[in-house]
């Protein structure tokens, strides 16, 4: 799975997603690829089992490009623990993820394949998302 | 010259609200600036402008009529809604008609590799559109590459392309334009065959393994 190899600071701050993905939000390898319309956080499993679903579904011939990275730690306290004591130990990484992002590309397929792929990589995210199609690539 | 004119209207609010309410009117913001004139801001219809860029592309040289005083302008930038795709905002430059500018022009591919396809391999385009330096009378809409001689061995380089007359590029000529590779994935399938036709046995749990270590 995907994660940083280290990092400045072990525990982050939540944070707020507001607005929309300042960039990152159009095509850049590929000719087709999916794009958050919804602002969520993406585990490192998440991203993981949709390269997955899309690298079987294709078999081969076809190349996935992943634009979003997990580098902001979660924290979990242990279950059963009085509050306080401090933060809890990271547990797992996630991408934040803004509306507009797109966030796996694909290429190398014909476009009935690569949007069933892709529907099924959609599937395993948290957050609505679309298929987004280069204009004039299909 | 193909003469594509559009109608701008000055004097609107700045800032976002007024902006918003444009908008829901089919209206675009607008900015004009360049030849040492003070940036103004102007309106132009939504559909008005999309007509014009459908017709004559998005390098097209546009002459702006604000209010009654006639302007050649191109498209310097399109600020597009990530999840709308509409039209945010536009900035237009002032041009003289022998002036050259430096613009960016779309790559388009055409054919089909059919050898690379035999050889299992993917077409892969890593340049959508070059940097040209034009005349601004003659910049090219697009630029049409022909990918049937790609392999995994013969690549199509930006030296490939007929830029057109009078106009160059700084763009590296031996850089590719579109490139035949083979994913890790097939390479991995294609090692995967060649163990399970040795072995004879085929694990869930291997070809799993194998599968998480890709990229």
């Amino acid at each position: 799975m995907l994660m940083p190899k280290k990092v400045k600071h072990r525990k982050h701050h939540r944070g707020r997603m507001k607005g929309a993905a300042k960039g990152g939000d159009t095509l850049q390898f590929a000719d087709m690829g999916i794009q958050a319309l919804e602002p969520g956080w993406i585990t490192a499993r998440q991203i993981e089992a949709g390269r997955i679903a899309m690298t079987r579904h294709v078999k081969r011939g076809g190349k996935v490009w992943i634009r979003v990275f997990p580098d902001k730690p979660v924290t979990v306290k242990p279950a059963e623990t009085r509050m306080g004591s401090g933060k809890g130990n990271p547990e797992r990484w996630i991408a934040v993820v803004k509306p507009g992002r797109i966030m796996f590309e694909l290429g190398g397929v014909d476009e009935e394949l690569g949007r069933a792929a892709l529907s099924r990589a959609i599937q395993k995210l948290p957050i609505k998302a679309r298929i987004v199609i280069r204009e004039g690539a299909m | 010259m193909e003469e594509n004119t559009l109608v701008a209207t000055t004097g609107r609010g700045h800032g976002s609200g007024p902006a918003r309410r444009l908008r829901t009117e089919e209206k675009v913001p607008a900015v004009v600036y360049g030849q040492n004139a003070t940036p103004t801001s102007i309106t132009v219809d939504r559909l008005e402008f999309r007509r014009v860029l459908n017709a004559a592309g998005a390098n097209a040289v546009i002459t702006l009529d604000i209010e009654g005083d006639k302007r050649l302008t191109f498209v310097r930038d399109i600020q597009i809604h990530p999840i709308k795709d509409t039209v945010q905002h536009i900035d237009f430059l002032l041009v003289d008609a022998k002036q050259r500018v430096t613009v960016e022009v779309p790559i388009v591919l055409v054919g089909e590799a059919v050898e690379l396809g035999r050889e299992g391999g993917i077409l892969e385009q890593l340049m959508n559109a070059i940097t040209v330096d034009a005349p601004v009378v003659s910049i090219p809409r697009q630029y049409e590459v022909d990918v049937t001689e790609v392999t995994l061995d013969n690549s199509v380089r930006v030296s490939d392309i007929d830029l057109g007359e009078g106009v160059t590029t700084e763009v590296d000529l031996e850089a590719p334009i579109a490139t035949g590779s083979i994913s890790k994935a097939t390479l991995s399938e294609d090692l995967d065959e060649g163990e399970i036709a040795e072995g004879e046995v085929a694990e869930g749990d291997e070809v799993a393994d194998t599968e998480s270590a890709e990229d």
